[in-house]
């Protein structure tokens, strides 16, 4: 029977008249479809548009993870939704405070039962910490760790990310190699040694303070200081006119008086007041700012670390969301919350 | 500089030999009078006037007929040397306004900042600025209160609580080690604080919501409304104390919790050997419990009744659901 009904159905069969045998079949067949639809779930809960919205919002959160990462290792770790208070967990909050650099490295500690959260061995990456709770390493790896901390301050501040922009200029730093500096910044020795460095202290910081000033202005801090400044400016110009005109005078005057002249111009040193100020001409240093040094981020607006007994404390929260300041973001669907006090994402 | 010293030089040149001019002036007109003197006498006095000198000599009948008077030239050159001192002196204010320039952009800096995240502290709080903080209240904690040193420093509550407590575990393990930890990082933050970018907050600003808030007022109504910025500051200051509070209850929790006093485990948990402790809980006037009306007391084993302790009171109040708004940041 059923053989035989699938055999009529061949041909285009809206067109032609059904029998009450086709009829039943294709009314079968749509409740069916009906019912296939009906039983979907929903979308947002799909395992698939967890992994793509992850995905998607991943790099604003963290900006130096390699997406590819996430894959790697059993199925279920790229199901784990990030969207959820991703700040506050066990395994985010680890690379925050600089103690790991990369969420898969944070979590290798907490499922080996290395890390405490109040003196408590927890062994669960999606743990939510909350405010008031204290963060910290068993008392085995707490030297170890400390000095893993340590190095990874000073390799990746100093040689990695600032030195290495300097390489094609001949700085007195280079009397060691790069390599010597990774060797010699394991030891606290070595970490004195580039602090008490003339090249950090005097013309690195200085050149960051340029930068980071000069980031500034792009705020508009020129509309908030012009008006004074070009006031400032006319003054100065009108004053200048008129020691021009005076010392032009007056060495006419001398001529006549037959008195000696002087060999020095007061125009050539009004000059060097401009030549001084910052808003007139450019930095002295040399150094040509073509890329920019990247300024590492410290979780001090909502955490407290202490990086001797590398422990760390959160003090603010819950709900914390740190998103850098300078991503605009436009989405309104979006969870993120901006650093504005009014809730908008800018 | 020079050349104006080089200027005021001649100037007081040409001021010395005028005065030389003015003494010569004076002599001639003390012969003068000595010549007046002596006219009753008689003739012999008139004799010896003609004897003297005369005044093409002195140079002062050169200066007439060139145009110039002696006081002419004293004001003009007194005109002068005023000018001169009037430019000196705005230059040199304008060029210490050129110098205060950086510092006049660092502080627009820290300005800009602060419009961008609300709530932000200027500046990258140091660790002798921290060291200074727990060594203030621990020398005298009830001047130097959690309040204060926040208000001092310019810090939020719980984070002065989160340094006293870290400098607190710092100074056990010091202690118990025997020499002092490595300060490795803490000495690269404080001294190169422009290579991070740390976002320390002064206080708590609330997230609220965009939307228009449309409301129907009654008939009678005057007209007056509160300020946005105002009832924005009332609630930030409400979040922040429901933060703040919430946070000092975990904070005290999580210590007693690692001093051992909060036993958790199986073992621990076992019937003592005198039997258990009962909370009973007796119903208010209206029959409601909790906050309604009702007390709690602790039933010993051997019949007797006392009231609960600290722990207690902790537990009874950490059962308490807490029914707040979701506060973001």
């Amino acid at each position: 029977m059923r053989f035989k009904t699938c055999r009529l159905l061949s041909g285009n069969v809206r067109n032609r008249e059904l029998t009450i045998i086709q009829r039943r079949v294709l009314r079968r067949l749509r409740n069916k479809k009906r019912s296939i639809k009906r039983k979907i779930s929903p979308r947002k809960n799909m395992n698939s548009y967890i992994q793509s919205q992850t995905t998607r919002k991943l790099p604003l959160f963290h900006a130096d993870l390699p997406i590819t990462e996430m894959h790697r290792g059993t199925e279920r770790t790229s199901y784990i939704p990030f969207l959820l208070n991703p700040e506050t967990r066990s395994d985010v909050i680890p690379v925050r405070l600089h103690f790991r650099e990369t969420i898969p490295q944070a979590r290798q500690p907490i499922s080996h039962r290395r890390v405490c959260v109040n003196n408590r061995i927890v062994s669960i990456t999606r743990l939510k910490v909350s405010h008031g709770d204290l963060i910290s390493f068993q008392e085995n790896d707490a030297r170890i760790r400390g000095e893993e901390i340590r190095r990874s301050f000073y390799i990746e501040i100093s040689v990695d990310k600032i030195i290495g922009k300097f390489l094609d200029h001949p700085v007195r730093m280079w009397r060691r190699t790069k390599t010597e500096w990774f060797h010699l910044l394991k030891t606290k020795r070595g970490c004195r040694l580039l602090l008490k460095s003339r090249f950090l202290q005097q013309q690195l910081r200085y050149s960051m303070q340029e930068e980071y000033l000069e980031r500034t202005k792009k705020f508009g801090s020129e509309k908030v200081c012009l008006g004074s400044s070009f006031a400032e400016h006319n003054r100065m110009k009108r004053n200048l006119y008129h020691f021009k005109s005076l010392f032009l005078s007056k060495r006419r005057n001398e001529k006549n008086q037959d008195l000696p002249t002087r060999t020095r111009s007061p125009i050539v040193y009004n000059s060097s007041l401009y030549s001084n100020s910052t808003y007139c001409s450019s930095s002295p240093h040399p150094f040509p700012r073509k890329r920019r040094i990247k300024r590492i981020e410290l979780p001090t607006h909502y955490s407290e670390v202490n990086h001797r007994t590398p422990k760390a404390v959160v003090f603010y929260g819950p709900n914390i969301g740190h998103i850098p300041h300078d991503i605009r973001l436009k989405d309104p669907n979006l969870p993120l919350r901006s650093g504005n006090g009014r809730g908008q994402n800018i | 500089m020079q050349a104006l010293h080089r200027l005021a030089s001649s100037t007081h040149r040409v001021a010395a030999s005028s005065l030389r001019h003015g003494s010569l002036l004076s002599r001639t007109t003390s012969r003068i009078l000595s010549f007046s003197t002596d006219s009753p006498a008689g003739g012999g006095s008139f004799d010896a006037a003609w004897e003297s000198s005369s005044s093409w000599s002195t140079g002062l009948a050169g200066d007439h007929f060139n145009g110039q008077s002696p006081s002419e030239v004293l004001s003009n050159l007194q005109d002068t040397e005023d000018r001169l001192f009037q430019l000196e002196a705005e230059n040199r204010r304008g060029k210490a306004y050129c110098d205060s320039w950086r510092s006049r952009l660092e502080e627009t800096t820290v300005l800009l900042k602060q419009v961008q995240e609300p709530g932000a502290r200027g500046s990258y709080l140091k660790d002798s600025e921290k060291a200074e903080i727990y060594r203030l209240h621990k020398k005298n904690p009830e001047v130097y209160t959690v309040e204060k040193l926040a208000r001092d420093y310019r810090i939020m509550r719980q984070r002065v609580h989160a340094i006293l407590w870290l400098k607190e575990i710092e100074e056990d393990e010091e202690k118990k080690l025997g020499r002092p930890l490595d300060d490795s990082v803490e000495q690269l933050l404080d001294s190169c604080p422009e290579f991070f970018n740390s976002h320390d907050r002064e206080f708590h600003v609330a997230s609220l919501p965009y939307k228009p808030d449309f409301k129907v007022m009654p008939e009678g109504w005057d007209g007056i409304t509160k300020d946005v910025d105002e009832v924005h500051y009332e609630i930030s200051k409400k979040e922040d104390e429901m933060l703040y509070r919430e946070f000092v209850e975990k904070m005290n929790f999580n210590k007693k919790k690692m001093a051992g006093e909060v036993k958790c485990h199986k073992y621990s948990r076992r019937r003592p050997s005198d039997g258990w402790t009962f909370t009973v809980e007796k119903l208010g006037s209206s029959g409601k419990r909790g906050g309604g009306g009702g007390w709690k007391f602790a039933s010993m084993p051997d019949g007797s009744s006392r009231p609960l302790n600290e722990m207690e009171k902790m537990y009874v109040k950490r059962e308490t659901p807490r029914r707040r708004r979701r506060i973001l940041p």
